[in-house]
């Protein structure tokens, strides 16, 4: 059995980059960047939830957070972070994930690192959201005051930023 | 012309064009194959090894980056390699230092695969092949079109992982890549949609080789550590192979920081170069650099636009194609010089012809203009050839018919195994093609132009689409635009203009600025070298395993079936016609600054392709002043030509013409001399006020592959110290002290026995080090490894000696159990290997020759070969500054004086491929005729061969002939008889037998007319019957074979040479009226 190796992630990272063809990739639709998601050879470069979009299926799947031999519980998660989560549980021991015996310990293994994985794609995919946040209530207390929420009628229609 | 020696009949060989039969070319793909660069990691590392024949690995350091910053450093080792005591070392070593501990297993599956294959990471060293290869648990010859004729390595003993694969192509470079893993590498849901994932090939970066491509110089590490002026500088030792020490380690960690420098600096200095388009693990040498320019400005390579090109048009073109022109004039005669060079050669005949038209254009375009060219040829003169417009209406090809005229002739001159190429007259009855500016170059130096056949000139059509200016080394100052500019013209233009620039800040001592700015005019000088000729004539040699059939195309246009095991894959801009009439232009360059020292009362020395030393008439009838004014007539001469915006000549006079002192240059001019052997074997020397020579430029020439005898430390006190560095000499030290004594000897009057005796060493074995750079240099170590461990085997890219023969060795005769080196042998070459052949010395490495020597044994049979046996370095150098030069009829050992062209009359065409083909091998190993790729000779050549082969059996008999052409005698009766088709080979080599029985022939015939001339007088002072009886041959035979009736039988010679030889008081005795 395989010994879990820290650097899998980035073997898997640049095995995918490997297959896109570049290293930058992006979805020709959405912009998509995480090469976990992505198929197809650049430029053709399309993510997972364009292409089930594109051909008429669902954009969500049931991902099992701790591997399906340790738990049966689903989740429904979007395409694209299911790419990631599955990728990442690929790194995990195989031991782990695959549990043959039903080894109570590897089960709580898994399910912290399904928990971590979670986290590791939350932080992926919204760890920008509270900087942003807070760059945003900034603009707006410059421009609105700093009660900005009780004004917002007072800004212009259209989006523009000068009220003339 | 009337000066003209007798003819010589020879076979001359040309340049050909031949392309596989059934095999179209695969189409190219160059940027259509989407492949990620490498990740941001770099593994940089570097190896200990022992200093025995093994150079087994005993230590290493390694360095694991990620963008730039260090991640881990660590050491691995060969726990076989180093005692406990030097592991311990080691390891309390690493511990101070924070590095990591591994073996050499574990670091190549723990570190190497994880990082360059896993991560994609950038495998960094300096010399990687000899890194790589000390890390093998095993190896195999590389397989596949692109990698044979080099190794594969396993690294690891996981079979998941892949070999690596290392193909040596020149010292400075190899491709090195990953083979393809035994997995599938597409996503069924990619196979399902036709899409495919390339082979993972890694990326590796030998510092070595970027290096010399984007300096332009080769360097070890620690000079370019200097040049590139990193922070860390390499450290000295003298400790390799001994004991494991802490300043030996201090020595490797220091080795690794300065390979990571100047990997930085040089992929800094190569993201300077703007070249987007092309990856740095993609430059193997200058050349790449070019192509990667061309690309940068989308520049579609010839063959690409116009696939359709007749085969037959690209051989006779490639038939055109000589090299630079390099002989020596005033042999082995000490010569007062002015020795002057063109300025950029290559990139000014481009502008002056207009090239880049032709390297951006569409399509090329060609027509019949024979009545022009031979109206051209007529008036041609140096006044036409003043004007630049005329050398714009060059890009003609002409098929003539020499008549004595004066042509590049390829040919293997005298008792030469290799072709060389001499400009000598030439006459031929079948028609053979040159480039105009070769005719106008024999019409100016014999005075009477060729006779013109056929001529086609070729023009370009319309400008590629898609192509973008580009900003050299990404400075907008330096923008071409690959539209309007003439790109030569421009890059010289700006490099002249950097080197202008650099004079401010080097007065104000701003070092920093002033090597900013030499870095880029030494770009400039490296994109305008490499884009203006070798890209155009690349030709690779693919390796074949089996023979192949090509269809040949020379000069008559006919193709004709040939098979050979190697064939010529031309590179992405081979575009022959631009390569001929580039060294086509340079060659009449040469020949009118010979032309015009002639009209000026002057002569010339030697040349070597783009510079000439302007020689004062010997014997001296001129003041120093007087020449140097013709000289500088010369000079001026071609200042009208000078196609750039700083005006000035084109033929400039060299630094070494200056005074130098204080090891600095001045701005006057001092009496220069030069001591010229043979074609690129000179010395140029001043006197100082004692007449003792003081050296200003010498030539490696021939001394190049020889280890120094001795070191510069060791040098004899008795020779005066350089007055230049030796860099800038051109050579190191002891052959600077070689040069030095046969200057000596030559200023003394005794020019052939030059002292070298009692220079250091000189007595020992003369050695070569080479490196065990293909399967075939490494198989004839197999004796060798047999029944040792795989690590204490002689293996890939270690270092070997090689050694000379002096005489044949009695026990080459014998036969050992060692002798299955020999077994892989052809049938061919064991008939060559005929008792005249010396052995071929070889052995494994040794720091110290002498102990070498032990071990040396002869590489084709296996055989050991004594010490004694070996040449030494006094007896190699013996003959050094006699070298001769075949391609002139006067240039023997001892000759001296001004050189006679000689006058070769062809007997047949051979059609050759690439000359230069694993050069550097021979230049280590001794010429290898195997090397060269010879299509043979047409139907008709051959037809025409074998009638003068049964012409010359005739005449000379079978069995002098066999015997001339070191053939069997049974072959050349199977060819009399009409019984067996010889092959083209043959023919050649009894065909080439046939002057030297021709001369034999005569001399034969000279010394019997001088000994019947001898016996007449002798018959007229005693009776013919009286001499006839002394002789012991019958009289009235003697009286018909005076008369002429009767031919003399070489027996009846001798017996009459016998008696004319005899005492005179004998005969007296023996005569009656004696008694």
């Amino acid at each position: 059995v395989q010994d879990y190796h820290p650097d899998d992630e980035d073997r898997l990272r640049e095995a995918a980059l490997e297959r896109l063809g570049t290293r930058t990739p992006r979805c020709r639709f959405c912009g998509e960047q995480d090469p976990f998601t992505l198929s197809g050879r650049d430029p053709d470069v399309i993510c997972y939830e364009c292409l089930a979009r594109r051909s008429g299926k669902s954009p969500t799947e049931e991902h099992h957070p701790f591997g399906r031999r340790n738990d049966p519980l689903t989740v429904r998660v979007p395409g694209n972070p299911h790419r990631t989560l599955s990728a990442l549980q690929r790194s995990w021991p195989v031991r782990t994930l695959r549990n043959p015996e039903g080894s109570p310990l590897l089960r709580a293994a898994a399910t912290v690192r399904g928990w971590l994985n979670v986290l590791h794609v939350i932080v992926e995919r919204v760890g920008w959201v509270p900087a942003y946040l807070e760059r945003l209530d900034q603009q707006l207390t410059g421009r609105l005051g700093p009660r900005w929420w009780t004004r917002l009628d007072d800004l212009p229609p259209d989006g523009t930023d000068d009220p003339r | 012309m009337s000066d003209i020696p007798p003819p010589e009949p020879s076979p001359v060989a040309i340049r050909a064009y031949a392309p596989l039969v059934g095999r179209q070319p695969a189409p190219r793909r160059y940027g259509q194959e989407p492949r990620p660069g490498p990740s941001e990691w770099v593994l940089v590392f570097d190896c200990e090894t022992t200093t025995d024949a093994a150079q087994q690995l005993r230590f290493g350091i390694y360095q694991v980056r990620r963008a730039g910053e260090l991640e881990e450093a660590g050491v691995f080792y060969d726990p076989l390699s180093l005692s406990e005591n030097e592991a311990a070392t080691l390891r309390t070593y690493a511990e101070a230092h924070g590095l990591v501990v591994r073996t050499a297993e574990a670091f190549v599956d723990d570190v190497f695969f994880p990082v360059v294959d896993d991560r994609r990471g950038m495998c960094v060293a300096f010399n990687l092949p000899f890194d790589l290869s000390r890390l093998a648990i095993g190896h195999a010859p590389a397989r596949g079109r692109i990698m044979r004729g080099g190794f594969s390595f396993q690294l690891s003993a996981n079979k998941r992982r892949p070999r690596v694969q290392v193909k040596h192509l020149n010292n400075r470079a190899a491709l090195i890549r990953f083979t393809a893993p035994p997995r599938q590498r597409t996503p069924r849901g990619m196979r399902r949609q036709g899409l495919w994932v390339p082979v993972r090939r890694g990326f590796f970066t030998d510092v070595r080789t970027l290096g010399a491509a984007l300096i332009g110089q080769s360097h070890d590490l620690a000079s370019l550590a200097r040049v590139l002026g990193t922070p860390h500088q390499k450290l000295a030792t003298d400790e390799h192979g001994g004991p494991l020490t802490r300043e030996y380690l201090e020595y490797t960690l220091g080795d690794v920081q300065v390979t990571w420098e100047c990997y930085e600096r040089l992929q800094q200095r190569y993201e300077s170069y703007g070249l987007t388009r092309t990856a740095s693990t993609a430059i193997y040498s200058e050349a790449s650099v070019g192509k990667a320019c061309l690309r940068e400005m989308g520049i579609r390579p010839w063959r690409d636009c116009q696939p359709r090109v007749p085969s037959a048009l690209l051989g006779i073109i490639l038939s055109t194609y000589y090299g630079g022109r390099s002989e020596v004039h005033l042999r082995r005669v000490v010569t007062r010089v002015l020795y002057c060079d063109f300025l950029s050669m290559y990139p000014t005949v481009c502008t002056l012809m207009r090239l880049w038209r032709f390297v951006i254009a569409r399509r090329i375009a060609w027509r019949d203009v024979t009545g022009d060219a031979q109206a051209l040829l007529g008036r041609i003169g140096p006044a036409v050839l003043q004007n630049p417009e005329t050398w714009g209406s060059l890009c003609i090809l002409v098929q003539v018919q020499p008549d004595r005229d004066l042509f590049p002739v390829r040919a293997r001159y005298g008792t030469e195994r290799q072709y060389s190429i001499g400009l000598n007259h030439l006459t031929s009855d079948r028609p053979l093609w040159f480039t105009l500016a070769d005719c106008i170059a024999s019409a100016l130096l014999t005075g009477k132009p060729p006779r013109v056949i056929r001529a086609i000139r070729f023009d370009p059509v319309g400008i590629q689409t898609g192509l973008t200016p580009m900003d050299i080394m990404g400075n907008p100052t330096y923008r071409v635009d690959p539209r309007r500019d003439d790109f030569y013209r421009r890059l010289i233009d700006l490099r002249t203009e950097v080197k202008d620039a650099m004079a401010t800040p080097e007065a104000a001592g701003d070092t920093v600025r002033a090597a900013a700015l030499h870095a880029e005019q030494l770009a400039l000088k490296i994109t305008a070298n490499a884009t203006s000729y070798g890209i155009f004539v690349e030709l690779n040699v693919r390796e074949g395993d089996r023979l192949q059939e090509v269809t040949c195309y020379g000069p008559d246009g006919q193709g004709f079936s040939a098979w050979v095991r190697n064939d010529e894959d031309p590179g992405r801009y081979f575009h022959p016609l631009l390569a001929t009439l580039i060294t086509g232009a340079a060659r009449l360059m040469l020949a009118l600054a010979e032309h015009l020292t002639a009209q000026a009362g002057v002569t010339w020395a030697f040349c070597d392709t783009d510079s000439m030393a302007l020689a004062q008439p010997q014997p001296k009838g001129m003041e120093g002043a007087d020449f140097l004014g013709r000289a500088r007539q010369v000079r001026d001469w071609f200042t009208p030509l000078n196609p750039y915006a700083e005006k000035g000549s084109l033929f400039k006079i060299e630094d070494a013409n200056y005074r130098i002192e204080a090891s600095r240059v001045t701005g006057d001019l001092a009496p220069l001399y030069c001591y010229a052997v043979s074609a690129k074997r000179y010395v140029l020397f001043n006197l100082d006020d004692h007449g003792r020579p003081v050296l200003r430029k010498a030539s490696a020439h021939g001394l190049g592959h020889l280890r120094p005898p001795y070191t510069a430390d060791q040098a004899p006190g008795m020779i005066p110290e350089p007055v230049a560095p030796l860099h800038d000499l051109g050579v190191d030290r002891w052959q600077y002290d070689l040069w030095y004594r046969i200057v000596q000897a030559a200023l003394d009057g005794h020019p052939v026995q030059a002292v070298t005796a009692d220079l250091p060493g000189v007595g020992a074995p003369a050695v070569s080090r080479y490196a065990a750079t293909t399967p075939t240099l490494l198989r004839w170590f197999n004796p060798y490894n047999r029944g040792k461990p795989y690590r204490q085997q002689v293996r890939p890219f270690n270092f070997l000696l090689a050694f000379q023969a002096d005489t044949l060795p009695s026990a080459s005769l014998e036969p050992t159990e060692d002798a299955g080196a020999g077994q892989n042998r052809s049938r061919h070459r064991r008939a060559q290997e005929t008792v005249t052949d010396l052995p071929q010395a070889v052995a494994p490495y040794d720091p110290d020759p002498t102990a070498a020597a032990q071990q040396c044994f002869d590489r084709t049979t296996g055989r050991p070969v004594a010490p004694g046996e070996l040449k030494s370095y006094l007896q190699v150098l013996a003959q050094y500054h006699l070298h001769p030069e075949a391609k002139f009829g006067n240039a023997d050992y001892t000759d001296a004086g001004v050189t006679v062209r000689r006058h070769i009359v062809v007997t047949a065409v051979e059609h050759i491929g690439k000359e230069a083909n694993r050069w550097e091998e021979q230049l280590y190993l001794g010429e290898d005729p195997e090397a060269q790729i010879e299509y043979g000779t047409t139907p008709e050549d051959l037809e025409r061969m074998r009638g003068t082969v049964l012409r010359a059996a005739q005449k000379f008999g079978q069995r002098a002939l066999a015997k001339a052409a070191e053939v069997s005698l049974r072959e050349v009766s199977a060819v009399v008889r009409g019984r067996w088709k010889p092959t083209p080979a043959t023919l050649v080599k009894l065909v080439r037998a046939i002057p030297q029985l021709e001369a034999t022939y005569r001399q034969q015939v000279e010394h019997e007319q001088a000994v019947l001339a001898a016996v007449r007088e002798r018959c007229q002072k005693v009776s013919l019957r009286r001499f006839a009886e002394e002789a012991g041959v019958d009289w009235a035979n003697l009286a018909y074979v005076l008369a002429g009736k009767r031919k003399l039988s070489a027996k009846g010679l001798s017996k009459l040479e016998s008696a004319l030889s005899k005492p005179a008081a004998d005969r007296r005795q023996d005569t009656p009226e004696a008694h």
